[in-house]
Formats: C-alpha cells, sequence, structure tokens
C-alpha cells in the first residue's frame, strides 16, 4: 500500500491526464466535420463553411449596441442554425451579450447561456408585419428588465432575446423583416 | 417481499418497460431523433458516465495500489451505480446543461462524436446502438435468464442425503454467534466437486459427498465459511441496492464489465471472511486448489491449435481467477484501514465532478 499523500498525488495527476485526454476527444470531431455548431469570426468565414446563404439580420440597432455581432455561433447539422450575440458597447457599460439574435430550423432550439429570460410576466401574440409573432415580457437572472419575441420566417425560427424594454425589442424584430 | 423477488421484479419490469419505450420511441422517430430525445440522452450519457467513472475508478485502484478486495468492489460499484442517477441530477439542479452554451464549454459532448458522419451514415451512433443491443442480449442471456432459472430450481435439494454439523469448532461458533443467519449445511451425492450457497428465506449450503471425503476437516471448514459469507454478504443492503440498480443499466456495457469485476472481488471478500472466522489461510489455499485447480491435461502432441473455443477461454479465465485468489491469500497482506472509504469516496467525488461537464 502506497503512503496516502502519494497516491493522492498520483490520483490527481491522473485526472488532469484524463480531463486533457476527454478534452482532446472533444476537439477531434472539429476536425473531422466542418458543420458541428462552432464559433466563428466573421459571417463570411461562416458562409463559406456552411453554406447558410439567408441569416436575417436587423437594419435597427438600439443605443448601446451595433452591428457586426460580439459572437457568431453557427451550426450546419443535425440542422442549421445561427446564434449573434451583441455585447453593450460604450463607456461605463460591461461587456457582457446584452441581446441575441438566433436562428434555427428547429423550433425548440435553445441555445441557454448568460442571457436568460429567467421569469416570464406577460406573454401575448403579437402581429410583426403579417407574422403572428410571440412575445414575453419578463426579467433576467439578476431581476433586469428582459424581453424575447419569437416568430416563424420561411423555413426557420428566429428569436430575439435582449435585456430591453419590449418597445425596444419590437423594433429591433420588426426592422428584421421584409 | 424478498430483495431477491424485488430484483427480479425490477430486472423484468425494466427491461420490458425500456425495451418497449425505446422501441416505441424507436420506431416514431430517427435514430438522431432518439439521441435528441430525453431517454435517449440518459442512454447516451449514462454510457459515458459509467465510463469515465470507470477510467476513475481505474486510475484510483493504480494510484493508491487498491488491494483490500472490500475496498476494490466498492470503487467498481461506483460506476455501476453513479450512471443511473447522474444524467437526472444534474438535469434536476441545471435544466441549461443540454444547452448549446454549456456543451461549448463542456469537457467531453457526447453529441459531436454521434453526430460525425462518413459516407452518408453516423458510424459512432449506429456503432453505439449495436454496442448497446449486444450487451443487453448479454445480459438477457448471460444474467437474467439465469437468475429466474436458478430462481425456480433453487430450495429443492432433492439429492441432498445428509446435514453436517460445522459448528462443533468452538471458533467457528463464537464468530457465527456475530452473524445475521447460520445457514444449514447439506451435503448432496455427487461425484462431482461442488459447493454452493442459496439465499433467501431457506438458506443454505450444498456440499458435494466426494469433496467432503476429499478436503480435510480444515480444508472443509474453510470452504463452507467461504459460502457462508456468499449467504450472509446476499442480505447486505449496498450490495442488494446494487444489484438492483445494475439490472437498470442493462444495455450499458461499462456497467457489464464493472458489475462483473466487483462480482469477482465478491470472492476475495469471502475468502477473508472465511480466513477471519477460521483463522487458517492455509486450509482455505488447499481447499481451493482441490476444488477448482486439477491438473492441467498436456496439449495433444501433434494437433496445433489455432483457434481456443469458448469454453476453454472461460476455464483459462476462471483458472487465473482462482490463482489469482489463491496468492492473494498467500501473501496475507494487511490492509490499511484509512483507505476503507476515502478511496470509494474520491472515487465518487471525482466522477460526479468531471461526468457533470460530460454531455
Amino acid at each position: 500500500m502506497r503512503s496516502k499523500a502519494f497516491g493522492s498525488l498520483a490520483f490527481a495527476a491522473g485526472l488532469v491526464i484524463l480531463v486533457i485526454a476527454l478534452k482532446a476527444l472533444n476537439w477531434f470531431p472539429l476536425i473531422a466535420q466542418k458543420d458541428l455548431m462552432r464559433r466563428y469570426g466573421d459571417f463570411e468565414e461562416m458562409r463559406t463553411a456552411l453554406g447558410i446563404r439567408q441569416v436575417f439580420i436587423p437594419s435597427y440597432f438600439p443605443e448601446d449596441f451595433r452591428w457586426p455581432p460580439t459572437g457568431i455561433l453557427a451550426q450546419g447539422k443535425p440542422y442549421p442554425a445561427v446564434i449573434m450575440e451583441f455585447e453593450r458597447s460604450g463607456e461605463g457599460k460591461t461587456r457582457e451579450v446584452g441581446m441575441m439574435i438566433y436562428q434555427a430550423a428547429e423550433d425548440d432550439f435553445s441555445p441557454g447561456g448568460t442571457l436568460v429570460l429567467s421569469r416570464i410576466r406577460e406573454k401575448a401574440t403579437y402581429p410583426l408585419k403579417g407574422r403572428s409573432a410571440i412575445l414575453e415580457v419578463g426579467s433576467g437572472v439578476k431581476g433586469e428588465p428582459c424581453s424575447r419575441i419569437s416568430w416563424r420566417e420561411k423555413d426557420v425560427r428566429i428569436t430575439v432575446l435582449a435585456r430591453l424594454t419590449p418597445f425596444e425589442l419590437m423594433k429591433v424584430a420588426e426592422s428584421m423583416v421584409r | 417481499m424478498t430483495p431477491y423477488i424485488c430484483f427480479l421484479a425490477i430486472v423484468s419490469g425494466s427491461f420490458a418497460f425500456l425495451h418497449a419505450s425505446l422501441w416505441n420511441t424507436l420506431g416514431a422517430m430517427s435514430l438522431s431523433g432518439f439521441f435528441h430525445s430525453y431517454p435517449g440522452l440518459y442512454v447516451t450519457q449514462a454510457f459515458f458516465h459509467s465510463l469515465v467513472a470507470s477510467i476513475v475508478a481505474e486510475i484510483a485502484i493504480k494510484a493508491w495500489d487498491v488491494r483490500d478486495p472490500a475496498v476494490r468492489q466498492r470503487v467498481f460499484l461506483v460506476p455501476v451505480v453513479a450512471p443511473v442517477f447522474l444524467f437526472p441530477l444534474f438535469q434536476l439542479f441545471r435544466p441549461e446543461r443540454g444547452s448549446t452554451y454549456f456543451r461549448l464549454g463542456t469537457i467531453f459532448e457526447s453529441r459531436r462524436w454521434l453526430e460525425l458522419e462518413m459516407l452518408g451514415t453516423h458510424p459512432v451512433m449506429g456503432g453505439l446502438v449495436l454496442v448497446f443491443a449486444i450487451t443487453s442480449l448479454v445480459f438477457l442471456f448471460q444474467e437474467l435468464i439465469p437468475i429466474l432459472r436458478h430462481s425456480f430450481e433453487s430450495g429443492k435439494p432433492e439429492k441432498a442425503v445428509g446435514k453436517i454439523d460445522c459448528l462443533e469448532d468452538p471458533a467457528i461458533r463464537t464468530a457465527m454467534e456475530t452473524l445475521p443467519l447460520v445457514p444449514a449445511v447439506f451435503v448432496v451425492e455427487d461425484d462431482d466437486f461442488l459447493i454452493y450457497s442459496t439465499t433467501g428465506k431457506s438458506a443454505a449450503v450444498y456440499v458435494s459427498s466426494s469433496l467432503v471425503s476429499t478436503l480435510t476437516e480444515g480444508e472443509l471448514r474453510s470452504a463452507v465459511a467461504h459460502e457462508i459469507s456468499h449467504v450472509v454478504r446476499s442480505r447486505h443492503p449496498m450490495l442488494v441496492a446494487a444489484y438492483l440498480l445494475r439490472a437498470l443499466m442493462f444495455f450499458n456495457p461499462v456497467v457489464l464489465m464493472e458489475f462483473r469485476r466487483a462480482a469477482q472481488e465478491e470472492e476475495k471478500v469471502c475468502d477473508e471472511f472465511a480466513v477471519s472466522v477460521t483463522r487458517n489461510r492455509r486450509a482455505l489455499v488447499q481447499a481451493l486448489r482441490k476444488l477448482y485447480l486439477p491438473p492441467e491435461e498436456p496439449p495433444p502432441p501433434h494437433g496445433r491449435k489455432t483457434r481456443k473455443t469458448a469454453k476453454e477461454i472461460e476455464e483459462r479465465s476462471h483458472r487465473l481467477n482462482i490463482e489469482s485468489r489463491i496468492s492473494r491469500l498467500e501473501s496475507g497482506e494487511d490492509h490499511d484501514p484509512g483507505i476503507r472509504w476515502l478511496v470509494p469516496a474520491a472515487v465518487t467525488v471525482a466522477a460526479v465532478l468531471i461526468n457533470y461537464f460530460i454531455v
């Protein structure tokens, strides 16, 4: 029987090696298959890799948010999905994601993340330029105002989730529909 | 209801329910759809969680050089028990664990491998389904059916011809006083060397007449003490729970393997018990040799065998297992009581923490 201290050290070292090995195994499919969910530097890179031609983007941005998105995540399979993250910009603003726009072929696609509508106060159907959108108004994890609007556009469902008032959110959504 | 009947009921029920629900789900959706559904996620993550827990257990055994069979058994049971609960518990406390952002930050995301495409197929997904199907069949034919058959056949000692009293020895009698039960010991008329025990209400130890005439008194006492240990331990709540939970993971090849390793350690735990009761290590070694290690037959002089039959492999494996038990008994190792719970606890904590990031 080895000493407990040596055994504990060897055990910890073994666990570190295991985690590194698992991380390496996790990385391998990303090399082998290009259309798995991953981060992209810009739209062109994403379009070239996945061939997703139509990405719905807003033409209106509320104060503190601006184009281009600070983060783009996308996948081609099992179904196409694109997530755009927008951090608040400007002096004195914390660099946290304040708005997320995502589109996916599956209705129940939910990316999660730090921006969460944790408490829904009101849920209503809202007419959005001829589409039927679902508007949810509530608050985020820290109690800050947070809203979400979601509608079906051709073969994808688009969702805009932001730490914004419902009025501002609807303006963003309307600017995405032509 | 005895734990044994409870085990059979849970095994049969869970096997039938999961089999039916899996086929219903598979029939209603594509293979990929199944792996994205809750049952599919449970099955997949249970497999990967048990695999990781099994590696963690192996690291712990090597790191602490664990030789105490009781500790080894507890460690081997972690990959058997943990995957039953981990996925539902993780989902309960962190429902967003399945979200895109969480999966991107994890240590290992199983879906990446399952979605890998080659020539229009998903080889990893298909392979996993095949492995689950084969494991389920192995469980059915090697464990469930034999257990059911045994449950109907046991308790009928038709050929029992006499009863021997092993409690004449004061040392054994003193040791037995602390036990929750002392089963009856029967002699069965048979020319083969046999010794086995039955559990449940009519727990008993059966010894063949040829074995009784071959073993010395001390050897027989050791062999019977070993079987009594099986009877006593079959009522151990932890082991009963492990049997029940193992049955829920009938599709999981890692659980199948780890449970068998735990079962092998059970023999060594019972050896330890027999030695502690009889205080005669040598007698048990001799009994094991006489019982299970007949001299090996020399290979045929001209016939060069290129393929071993399944029976030969099984016999060889069994022989190796007995030899390992004998060498353990002969070495007479002392065990460090300090690691009795430390190692299983460390394995459990590490397995839970790492598996939280395996989705």
